[in-house]
C-alpha cells in the first residue's frame, strides 16, 4: 500500500503528459482557429501540473500566467483582427507525411547525438546525485558563518533568483535587453497609433455589470497580488519576472471588460513606456552599484557584484539584512525594478494590440494612396 | 473522539462530494443536448467540484499536527482561495451565457420557450452586442 | 525496470510525441496564426525537457531548492543538498518563458500587419501575390 502512495507522483506525472499529448493533436488539426487556441490552453494548464510536480514552483508562478492567460488573450485579439479559419483544403498529402517522418528522424537524430556528447545523461530514471555544480549552487547560497562561503555566497534562501540575479546575472541582462528590442520592433510596427479619444460610457460599452463589479473588486486584488510576489522573490519562489506578468493580466482583464477606452484613463501608452525606461534604468543602476560606490571610496568593485567579496581588504558590497530581516543586497532592487520593467512593457503591449481596426485603416489607406 | 477525528471524517466526506459531483459534470457534459443546458454542468464543476474540495483540503490541513504552525497558514490560503473560486465562477458562466445568445454562436436546438427574444421585441431589454 | 522508471519514460516519450507534433504543424499548416501557436507549444515543450534533465531521485520525494530557514545548521544544509532539485534549469527556463512570451507578441504583430497589406493570411496565397 505504501508503495502505490510513493507511485502517485509519477503516476499524475503521466497521465497529465499523456492528457497534454492529446491536446496538442486536437490544436494543430482544428480547423477553428479560436478552438486551436484553447486547447493550447488546456495543454499549457497540464504542462503546469507537470511542472509543479518536477518540484520547480518558480517556473508554475511564470508559467500559469503567461501561457493560460496572456498568450491566449492575445491570440485571441489577432484571430478577431484577422481571419477566423484555416484552409486546410490543398494540402498534398504525401508530402505532409514526408515531412512527418523527416520530423520524428530528425527529432531522433538530435536527442541520439545530446546523449553521445554527454551533455544530457539520460538514464532511464534520474539518478540520486546531483552535478557538481548544482551541489555548489545549494550549498553556497545561504552561508552560515563560515567565511570561506560568505566569499560566493548570495545570502538568500531562494537558490534560484540567487542564480537569476546573482550567479547569472549577466544572462538575465541579456535576456531583458531582448525582450526590449522585442518591444521596440513592436512599437515601431505600430507606428505610435494613438488610441482616439472616446469618452467612455458606462452603460454602453464593455461587458455587463456582473462582470462589471467583479473585475472593480479583482483588479486592485491582482495588482497587490502582483506586487508581493515580485518583491518577495528572495525568499519565497516569486520575484520580477513572475510578478510583472501576474499584474500584466490586470490590464488585459480592463482591456476585456471595460473597453479599452476606459484603461486609457489609467495607462497611458507615454506614461508606461515612461514607466519602463524607470524600470530599466533602475537595473542598470543595480549592476553597476558597487563600481560607483568602490570609485566613489577608493576600494575594488566588480559589475554585478551583492555581497562583498573579502578577496583584498576592505571590499565594498551591499548590507545582506536590514534591521534583522533579509534583504539579500542587490537581489531586491533587482526584483523591485524588474517587475515595473515587464508589467509596463506587457501594458504597452496589449495597449497597442487593441487600438480599434478603423483608425488604423484609415492611417494605412491613406498612405499607401 | 478527539476534534481532530471529527474535522478528519468531514473533510474525507468534503472531498467525496467533491468527486462525485466532478464525475457527474463529465457526464452531464456529454449527454445534454444543448449549450446552455452544458453550462449547468459546467458550473456545477466549477462550484461542487473545486469549492467543496478545497474547504475539504483545508480542514484536512488544520489537523495534521506534524506541519507545525505552517498548517494555518495553509488552511487559510486555501480558504481564501475557495471563496475566491466561489464568487467568481458564476460571473463565468454569466459572461460565457451572454456571449453565447448575443453573438447567436450557440443553437437553442431543443427549445420550449425563449422569454429573452419576447422581451427585446417588446423593447423591454435593449439589444446588446457584449 | 521498477514502475518509477517506467512512468518516468511513459512521460518523456509524451513530450517527445509533442514536439514531433508541434513542428509538423509549424512545417505544414499553411495559416500565419496557426504556426505560430504550434511555435509556442514547441517552445514549451522543450521547457519541460530542460526541466526534467534537473530532476532527481530521493527516498520519499525530491525538494523544491528553497531553504525554508534563515538561520541553517550544518545539518540541515547537508540534508538539504542530499534532497533538493538542480535549480540552475529553473532559473534558465524562467527568463526564456517571459522573453518567449514578449517575442511571440512582435510575431503576432508582424503577422497583423501582413494581413492588413496582403488581404490574407494563407501563406500559399501570399507566395502567389509577391508583394
Amino acid at each position: 500500500m505504501s508503495q502505490l502512495y510513493e507511485l502517485i507522483p509519477y503516476i499524475v506525472m503521466a497521465v497529465s503528459a499523456l492528457a497534454s499529448t492529446v491536446a496538442v493533436y486536437l490544436a494543430i488539426v482544428e480547423r477553428d482557429l479560436i478552438k486551436a487556441v484553447l486547447y493550447s490552453a488546456i495543454q499549457s494548464t497540464f504542462y503546469a501540473l507537470l511542472f509543479y510536480l518536477l518540484m520547480v514552483p518558480d517556473i508554475v508562478l511564470v508559467y500559469v500566467p503567461v501561457a493560460v492567460g496572456l498568450l491566449s488573450a492575445v491570440f485571441i485579439f489577432a484571430i478577431k483582427k484577422t481571419e477566423k479559419y484555416e484552409e486546410v483544403a490543398g494540402i498534398p498529402k504525401t508530402a505532409s507525411a514526408i515531412i512527418l517522418v523527416l520530423v520524428t528522424v530528425f527529432t531522433l537524430i538530435a536527442g541520439w547525438l545530446l546523449i553521445q556528447s554527454h551533455a544530457i545523461t539520460f538514464e532511464i530514471f534520474p539518478s540520486a546525485d546531483a552535478r557538481a555544480l548544482a551541489k555548489w549552487f545549494l550549498n553556497t547560497t545561504l552561508a552560515s558563518k563560515e567565511w570561506w562561503i560568505r566569499t560566493f555566497s548570495a545570502m538568500s534562501p531562494e537558490a534560484v533568483t540567487a542564480i537569476v540575479w546573482d550567479y547569472r546575472g549577466l544572462d538575465t541582462y541579456f535576456e531583458t535587453s531582448v525582450m526590449y528590442l522585442a518591444i521596440i520592433g513592436a512599437l515601431a510596427i505600430a507606428r505610435y497609433f494613438e488610441i482616439p479619444k472616446k469618452e467612455y460610457k458606462e452603460e454602453s460599452m464593455g461587458m455587463s455589470i456582473v462582470g462589471k463589479t467583479a473585475t472593480k473588486i479583482l483588479v486592485p486584488m491582482i495588482i497587490v497580488v502582483a506586487i508581493s510576489i515580485g518583491l518577495h522573490g528572495h525568499l519565497t519562489p516569486g520575484g520580477g519576472f513572475q510578478g510583472g506578468v501576474t499584474a500584466a493580466v490586470a490590464v488585459s482583464l480592463m482591456i476585456f471588460i471595460f473597453s479599452v477606452y476606459f484603461a486609457v484613463r489609467y495607462f497611458k501608452i507615454y506614461t508606461a513606456i515612461l514607466l519602463r525606461i524607470i524600470g530599466l534604468i533602475g537595473i542598470a543602476l543595480a549592476a553597476t552599484i558597487a563600481i560607483l560606490i568602490a570609485l566613489a571610496t577608493g576600494y575594488h568593485g566588480f559589475i554585478f557584484q551583492n555581497q562583498p567579496k573579502p578577496i583584498t581588504p576592505l571590499e565594498v558590497g551591499l548590507p545582506y539584512e536590514i534591521g534583522g530581516n533579509l534583504i539579500s543586497g542587490t537581489l531586491l532592487i533587482f526584483n523591485a525594478s524588474e517587475f515595473l520593467a515587464v508589467f509596463m512593457g506587457f501594458a504597452i503591449l496589449f495597449l497597442l494590440l487593441s487600438v480599434p481596426e478603423e483608425s488604423i485603416m484609415e492611417v494605412i489607406r491613406g498612405e499607401i494612396e | 473522539m478527539g476534534l481532530n477525528f471529527i474535522l478528519t471524517i468531514i473533510s474525507y466526506i468534503l472531498i467525496g462530494i467533491g468527486a462525485f459531483c466532478q464525475v457527474v459534470a463529465g457526464i452531464g457534459m456529454n449527454r445534454f443536448p444543448n449549450f446552455f443546458v452544458r453550462l449547468h454542468a459546467a458550473t456545477i464543476c466549477a462550484v461542487g467540484g473545486s469549492f467543496v474540495p478545497i474547504i475539504g483540503c483545508s480542514i484536512l490541513a488544520l489537523t495534521l499536527e506534524e506541519f507545525g504552525p505552517s498548517r494555518f497558514f495553509l488552511a487559510g490560503a486555501g480558504f481564501v482561495t475557495a471563496i475566491f473560486i466561489l464568487l467568481l465562477a458564476p460571473v463565468g458562466s454569466h459572461l460565457l451565457a451572454k456571449a453565447a445568445y448575443f453573438s447567436k454562436a450557440a443553437v437553442l436546438h431543443p427549445k420550449a420557450a425563449d422569454l429573452l427574444e419576447e422581451d427585446i421585441k417588446k423593447g423591454e431589454v435593449r439589444e446588446s452586442t457584449v | 525496470m521498477d514502475a518509477r522508471s517506467y512512468l518516468f519514460a511513459v512521460t518523456y516519450t509524451a513530450i517527445f510525441v509533442n514536439i514531433v507534433i508541434a513542428l509538423y504543424g509549424i512545417f505544414v499548416r499553411p495559416h500565419i496564426m496557426k504556426k505560430i501557436i504550434a511555435l509556442s507549444i514547441f517552445g514549451d515543450s522543450t521547457y519541460v525537457y530542460a526541466i526534467i534533465i534537473g530532476f532527481r531521485k530521493a527516498e520519499p520525494y525530491p525538494v523544491i531548492p528553497i531553504m525554508t530557514t534563515w538561520e541553517p545548521a550544518p545539518e540541515y544544509v547537508k540534508n538539504f543538498v542530499a534532497k533538493a532539485v538542480d535549480p540552475l534549469p529553473p532559473a534558465l527556463v524562467l527568463t526564456a518563458v517571459v522573453i518567449g512570451l514578449a517575442v511571440m507578441l512582435f510575431l503576432v504583430f508582424l503577422s497583423i500587419q501582413a494581413y492588413r497589406v496582403f488581404g490574407t493570411l494563407d501563406i500559399r496565397k501570399i507566395i502567389r501575390m509577391r508583394g
